[in-house]
């Protein structure tokens, strides 16, 4: 879509300026106040969408009418051909328009909506969880700003086994699980403590030096 | 410690129905907060201590600290950490068995119902008094009306601050955040011409600049409203989609 619709405008400008430039365009009854360049515009959205209706060219009759009557029969002839070129050529975009937009751009934006609608469709999981996602932040942080943030420093997950039908726990098996994972984090734990103390105790012996060092000095 | 991990397993067990001696393939994920809490005191200490190995009490005391550093994990934490999980692995919410349980518990414990009672709240106390307002041109139902916009507003608004303080620099990422900040400004202004003549009937077609004025707000605001609305029916999971779709 953001290649579609930049294209979409982009030729529904274009058909825009060729009729204006051919001095025809579309009745104004059903656009009151407007001008007649935005009147173009939306009459050509309007044909691109399939509300199809004929294009205004009177300036050309009237000018038509007007050759006749004033210049001598060459020049006469000469000017009813261009205004006639001119009619053609507003039809001729009026043809275009309603070709290229209505015909092949519309009906090719249809099938992107359905393509996009199919692949998406499948995303269902994904979506709800990101719904899901967004909401529960934002309860969180309600949460957070009563006062009922809830603080823990251990969490645990309990959930049935993949391939099991059944939603029941065992709750000895849970608590024997539970404990001996807690062990293993105990044991992790005072690793991570000890090689702490032994960082600082060697960065005291070290600073410890260099004052006695700077004391001698 | 015992005595707390019965505490942990009797919370997480709430819900879960329990048979005693029968062996049942349980899958049980554990994480202890402590290492990362633990580093984190570590990380302040070397960040705080001055020069003669002391730390800075000062510093930690200041209120600007105590709204950066919370050496707990909380619920507010856990929820921002799936939000990054899933932002960093789009598309992979499949294989995410443990996010998905840890998002669905969170929802059914406490989302859906703080996201049914704003719903409520919206509705009540906004997108309804806020059309009847538009149309119905009586003195004191406008007054009304527009009172109880207001006050669902400034709560809305109390929340935004503090989502401000507890997010900082990231609130202004969000272009959400961005379209509340101007919605609330937006309302207040609004309010304020509107209350100072209640009666007014809108639009008059006489150039008055107050009518005038609130005709034009109008239109940004029923936007405004009709967005937050659709973010509370995201609670819906088909709605959810359709939206997504759309």
């Amino acid at each position: 879509m953001s290649v579609f619709l930049p294209f979409f405008f982009y030729w529904i400008f274009v058909f825009s300026c060729q009729m204006f430039s051919l001095g025809a365009g579309y009745k104004p009854d059903d656009y009151p106040e407007l001008s007649d360049f935005t009147i173009i515009v939306l009459a050509t959205w309007r044909n691109a969408i399939g509300d199809i209706y004929a294009p205004d060219y009177h300036k050309w009759s009237e000018n038509l009418n007007a050759e006749d009557a004033v210049k001598d029969e060459e020049s006469a002839r000469t000017g009813v051909t261009y205004t006639y070129v001119m009619i053609t050529l507003v039809w001729l975009i009026w043809w275009l328009n309603q070709l290229f937009l209505f015909l092949v751009l519309t009906n090719f934006l249809i099938s992107i909506i359905g393509n996009s609608f199919g692949d998406n469709i499948e995303k269902n999981m994904e979506v709800a969880y990101a719904n899901k996602i967004d909401l529960n932040v934002e309860t969180a942080l309600f949460k957070k700003w009563m006062g009922n943030d809830q603080k823990f420093d251990t969490l645990i997950f309990l959930c049935p086994a993949e391939d099991s039908s059944s939603g029941e726990l065992d709750e000895s098996e849970v608590l024997n699980r539970i404990s001996t994972k807690m062990k293993t984090q105990q044991e992790s734990m005072a690793a991570l403590r000890s090689d702490l103390d032994g960082k600082v105790d060697a960065n005291t012996e070290k600073m410890l030096k260099l004052n006695a060092m700077a004391e001698s000095k | 410690m015992r005595q707390e991990l019965s505490v942990i397993v009797e919370k997480s067990m709430q819900g879960q129905k329990t048979v005693s001696g029968v062996d049942y393939p349980v899958e049980c994920i554990f994480y202890d907060m402590r290492p990362y809490n633990f580093e984190q005191k570590v990380i302040f200490i070397k960040n705080n201590v001055n020069q003669d190995g002391k730390l800075n009490f000062d510093y930690y005391d200041s209120k600007k600290y105590k709204k950066k550093i919370g050496f707990s994990w909380s619920q507010y934490d856990q929820a921002d950490l799936i939000s990054s999980v899933l932002g960093k692995t789009e598309g992979e919410i499949h294989d995410q068995r443990l996010v998905r349980h840890i998002c669905d518990d969170y929802y059914s414990k406490k989302t859906s119902g703080n996201a049914g009672r704003m719903l409520f709240a919206y509705t009540f106390f906004f997108f309804i008094p806020f059309f009847l307002q538009m149309y119905i041109h009586e003195f004191s139902f406008v007054i009304t009306c527009n009172s109880l916009c207001m006050l669902m507003s400034l709560y809305l608004a109390r929340f935004e601050v503090e989502q401000m303080k507890i997010q900082g620099s990231e609130y202004f990422e969000s272009f959400m955040n961005w379209v509340d900040m101007a919605g609330f400004a937006t309302y207040c202004t609004y309010f304020g011409l509107r209350i100072t003549d209640p009666g007014m009937q809108m639009p008059n077609y006489k150039q008055d600049p107050i009518e005038d004025a609130l005709t034009f707000l109008s239109f940004p605001l029923i936007m405004y409203t009709a967005i937050k609305l659709l973010f509370y029916f995201q609670m819906f999971e088909g709605f959810g989609l359709f939206m997504y779709l759309v």
